[in-house]
């Protein structure tokens, strides 16, 4: 029942959902959009989402990018990968290829983003909810976040345990890059400026 | 229904999109999309509009939160990629926009390309009737009161505030709770005066009259109406007649479809035949291009061939042939016609090719190769053969020419000619792959060019210009080596001319060596050299045959087992050798004519004996890798045998005047003469002092030969001297001691020299003296002695 007149808000998110096929991003963004668990797999092309969420008492717009687990796709994902700003990098804790195959997507990301070893990153483990099914363990799991210095969730867009901590753990790493981001620049900014007025003098 | 009704009097809310599934796509691409207020059933949606292309039709309601539909048709002339967002109205809530966008892309669609497109029909009609149906019926909502005010709707009472007033109750006319006073607020709460109102009443209530209780005053007032609709029936009915009698609308339809199908194929039995035409013509236009060069190629060959692009030439005719090939049978005869042509001017071009290959030999090789390449390819199968059979004639020929130069040149030019253009051949042999053929022309290249060699060889060493010899077997080793890659049978060949010609040199040389050693004798100068080496001449025959061995050495040493794969000429050379060895004694006999120097010949005779013949020895060993133990010991047998003859010469010659002189002394003055014994008679004195003049001559020459010379000479003196002793009867009265005293002084002189035999016997022939006579005499020869001690002292000293 929120208002249309108030004004959407300026800031956007950019989250693009990785991992192999079959893992769960579709579930997981479904589930964190519009609360419900669809059971029928049908592989994803490329889905967009928006939604407004209060991220710490401030409203942002989260833009989601579902993009193709599958093999086929891989040569399209570049251009999806380079306008995110932060990456879920989604694994089924079941299945112990698509828990590998989270070192490619991070290659590829780290290779569209020129190595930016700090972009906005969560490594997820869904499908918690099948634990006796389990094949990944917790431990490698977090050795692997670790080594890339990032964090660890694990999920279940079944039950939508953690759905929530892992989205907004990566608008809170976004939205702080952003603000250093912005720091920064006009640090330089001002820095430029000094340096004109040193050369005028 | 019931939430309808309340949408109606809430406040509307849009739809909101928030999700979009997939992000892009083409026409006919299914479309899920998600977000809130996406009406209330498949009704409440009015239209769908994404990228500003309708999808209504095909739009398949799930949940309000959830439709789901398919790319809508696009206009032609729209741009391919159209990025936009998604547009919903639905009754209920109005019109609303998405947050998400899609990106419709058309793929462009040729007239050639066999393409699908997407018409979906299911629902279509339904639908649009549906919403026709339901249009009517929003639009029935009607003001019953007929108060048309316009500024009432500005201002109305909040929906929240009328339903805590009228709990349960609904403003509705249609509903069962119709509460008429809700209603009234709801609609007249505003601008609208009791005036108003009460004339509303009095309205409805006419209207409800006019209604129910005055039908045919309702009839009259619009009698003229009611009297078009009869007209526009009876019209429509005559029109519906009509249509049926010509054979119904259906058959007419049919027709149509039928004509638009046949419009169709024309259309594309237009486009289909242009691009059969096309077709035609593009393959004629091929063909015509394929003939016109076939039509050019004779000229272009002559063409080509003049300027020396052989290359382009072979090009060309490869393209004809191919295409003779590919055609085959079917060619007509005036293609036939220019192959002929072709095929002419092809064999006059490979006629002027192979001629310039065979007339000059001298062409680089690469330019013969690439000659040959281009001959074979442009068919000439034998141009190969008959280049090498030219090459080869023309070697021979070369091999024939000898020309005049020196023979040692000549041998040069030969090899280097042979050389550089049997190996030319075989090459161009190698490239064709005729190693056979050129093996046996090779071969007989081979075998003329070793006959001229030989030939070459043979006069050379009759003109005894014996030192090419060496040269021309250095040159046959680097004929041999440079010829490395001929076949074996080729190599033997050169190989047998080589031991040929090295056993030709060896024997040419040892032959000029023997020549050379005759004429030694001519440098005798007769000076001696010191520690009794004799003259110079054996040092000379050393040196020269030294030297003539280290020339053999150098011939043979490529080959060190010459004479043993040739044991015949190894005994040939052998013989040579030892003859050699001997020969210096020839040249020692001839000067032994003057026997003035034979001392210095025995000097030599002993030195080449001891000395040259086993250097000699070891050097042929060394050199000519043959065994030569022989040869210095029958070498030797001569010189030594040689020796003697001069020792009993020179002794003959010394030993004669001394004796006549002896015999002649005793002769004339007899032992029984003498009366008093003073000294040694004259022949004593005369005799020490000869023998001492034929020490100096040998010791001037080498002391070695003195034993070999004084021994001899004394032991005959003196044996002489003892027999003439013997024969004496009468010593008179002082001629035993004169004897006595000369045989002892005659003893003290030579006893290094005279063998004990002959001692003895002039101690018997001696006579026999008293003690007195014995002391006298013992005086008399210490008297004799110490008046020639100097001679005596040279005797002995020489010998000690």
């Amino acid at each position: 029942m929120s208002k249309n007149k108030a004004q959407p808000p300026s800031v956007v998110h950019k989250v693009i959902m990785v991992g192999s096929g079959g893992v769960g991003k579709s579930a997981l963004t479904l589930q964190f959009m519009y609360e419900e668990f669809v059971e029928d797999y049908e592989p994803t092309k490329a889905d967009s989402y928006r939604k407004k969420v209060v991220l710490d008492s401030e409203e942002v717009q989260i833009d989601i990018l579902d993009t193709a687990g599958q093999e086929d796709y891989a040569a399209i994902r570049d251009n999806y990968f380079r306008s995110g700003e932060g990456f879920l990098c989604v694994f089924s804790i079941t299945e112990l290829d698509s828990f590998q195959q989270t070192v490619e997507f991070r290659e590829q990301i780290l290779r569209v983003k020129q190595s930016d070893e700090n972009i906005p990153f969560v490594l997820v483990g869904n499908k918690e909810d099948l634990n006796d099914k389990r094949v990944v363990t917790i431990e490698a799991a977090e050795e692997r976040a670790r080594q890339w210095g990032v964090n660890y969730v694990e999920t279940s867009a079944k039950t939508k345990h953690n759905v929530d901590k892992s989205f907004f753990t990566l608008l809170r790493l976004i939205r702080d890059k952003k603000l250093q981001e912005a720091a920064l620049n006009t640090q330089t900014n001002k820095k430029k400026d000094k340096k004109r007025r040193c050369v005028v003098l | 229904m019931d939430n309808a009704k309340k949408g109606r009097v809430q406040i509307k809310n849009k739809p909101v999109v928030t999700g979009i599934s997939p992000v892009e796509g083409g026409p006919g691409c299914k479309i899920k999309i998600r977000g809130e207020y996406l009406g209330q059933n498949q009704e409440d949606v009015i239209s769908i509009k994404i990228c500003d292309i309708d999808c209504t039709a095909s739009l398949e309601y799930s949940t309000s939160k959830c439709l789901v539909t398919r790319m809508g048709v696009v206009e032609r002339g729209r741009p391919r990629n159209i990025e936009g967002s998604v547009i919903i109205t639905t009754q209920s809530g109005g019109q609303g926009t998405s947050m998400v966008t899609f990106v419709c892309k058309i793929s462009i669609v040729g007239l050639q390309t066999e393409t699908h497109h997407w018409v979906d029909e299911t629902n279509m009609w339904t639908a649009y009737l549906q919403r026709s149906k339901m249009a009517a019926d929003g639009m029935e909502y009607d003001d019953p009161l007929r108060i048309a005010d316009e500024s009432s709707e500005e201002q109305k009472f909040e929906i929240s505030t009328l339903e805590a007033y009228f709990p349960g109750k609904s403003g509705d006319t249609d509903r069962e709770n119709f509460d008429p006073v809700r209603y009234l607020l709801e609609k007249y709460a505003f601008g609208c005066t009791m005036e108003d109102l009460k004339a509303g009443v009095n309205q409805l209530r006419a209207s409800t009259t006019s209604k129910s209780f005055k039908p045919l005053m309702s009839f009259k007032t619009h009698i003229k109406t009611l009297i078009d609709c009869e007209n526009a029936l009876n019209e429509l009915k005559l029109q519906l007649d009509k249509d049926q009698m010509e054979n119904s609308i259906i058959k007419h339809l049919e027709e149509a479809v039928v004509k638009a199908n046949l419009t169709a194929m024309a259309a594309f039995e237009g486009v289909l035949c242009r691009r059969e035409r096309a077709e035609n013509i593009t393959t004629g236009l091929g063909a015509l291009n394929r003939l016109r060069l076939l039509f050019e190629l004779p000229k272009a060959i002559e063409r080509e061939a003049r300027r020396g692009r052989y290359e382009a030439v072979i090009t060309d005719y490869s393209r004809a042939r191919t295409q003779l090939a590919r055609d085959g049978e079917r060619v007509p005869e005036v293609l036939q016609k220019v192959f002929k042509e072709v095929e002419t001017r092809m064999a006059l071009f490979r006629e002027s090719l192979l001629n310039k290959l065979k007339s000059s030999p001298n062409t680089p090789f690469e330019v013969q190769k690439r000659y040959l390449n281009i001959l074979e390819a442009a068919g000439d199968n034998k141009a190969s053969i008959c280049v090498i059979n030219n090459l080869a004639e023309w070697i021979m020929k070369e091999l024939d020419n000898t020309g005049t130069s020196s023979s040692l040149k000549k041998i040069e030019s030969l090899s280097s000619t042979l050389v550089l253009y049997v190996l030319r051949l075989w090459r161009l042999a190698s490239i064709k792959s005729s190693e056979e053929h050129a093996k046996n022309l090779i071969l007989d290249i081979l075998r003329k060019y070793s006959e001229t060699i030989r030939q070459v060889v043979a006069s050379t060493e009759k003109t005894s210009e014996g030192k090419s010899s060496p040269a021309a077997v250095r040159i046959l080793q680097s004929v041999r080596s440079n010829i490395d890659c001929l076949p074996k049978e080729c190599l033997t060949i050169i190989e047998h001319l080589s031991l040929n010609v090295r056993i030709t040199c060896t024997k040419s040389l040892l032959e000029n060596a023997l020549r050379d050693v005759a004429i030694l004798k001519e440098r005798e100068d007769w000076n001696v050299e010191d520690d009794g080496k004799g003259s110079h001449l054996p040092r000379l025959f050393e040196t020269l045959v030294t030297d003539v061995l280290q020339q053999i050495r150098e011939i043979v040493t490529q080959e060190p087992q010459i004479f043993k794969v040739q044991p015949k000429e190894g005994e040939n050379i052998r013989k040579l050798l030892v003859d050699l060895s001997k020969s210096f004694s020839s040249v020692l006999e001839e000067l032994s004519n003057d026997k003035e120097h034979l001392v210095i010949l025995l000097a030599n005779c002993d030195y080449t004996c001891n000395r040259v013949i086993p250097n000699l020895k070891d050097t042929m060993e060394a050199c000519l890798k043959i065994e030569c133990s022989n040869i210095d010991i029958e070498a030797s047998k001569v010189y030594k045998k040689q020796r003697m003859h001069f020792l009993k010469d020179y002794i003959d010659l010394k030993t004669k005047p001394i004796l006549s002189e002896l015999f002649e002394q005793l002769q004339y003055s007899g032992f029984d003469s003498i009366q008093n014994v003073t000294s040694t008679r004259p022949y004593v004195t005369y005799f020490i002092v000869s023998v001492c003049q034929i020490l100096s001559e040998i010791c001037l020459v080498g002391e070695q030969l003195v034993q070999d010379v004084l021994t001899p000479i004394c032991s005959v003196i003196l044996g002489e001297y003892a027999k003439k002793l013997g024969k004496i009867k009468n010593w008179g009265i002082s001629g035993a001691l004169q004897c006595q005293v000369d045989v002892q002084c005659l003893k003290a002189a030579f006893q290094a020299y005279v063998a004990q035999k002959v001692l003895t016997r002039l101690n018997e022939v001696a006579p026999k003296i008293s003690v007195s006579e014995a002391k006298h005499a013992q005086k008399i020869v210490a008297d004799a002695k110490s008046s020639m001690s100097l001679q005596i002292d040279c005797l002995t000293r020489v010998k000690g």
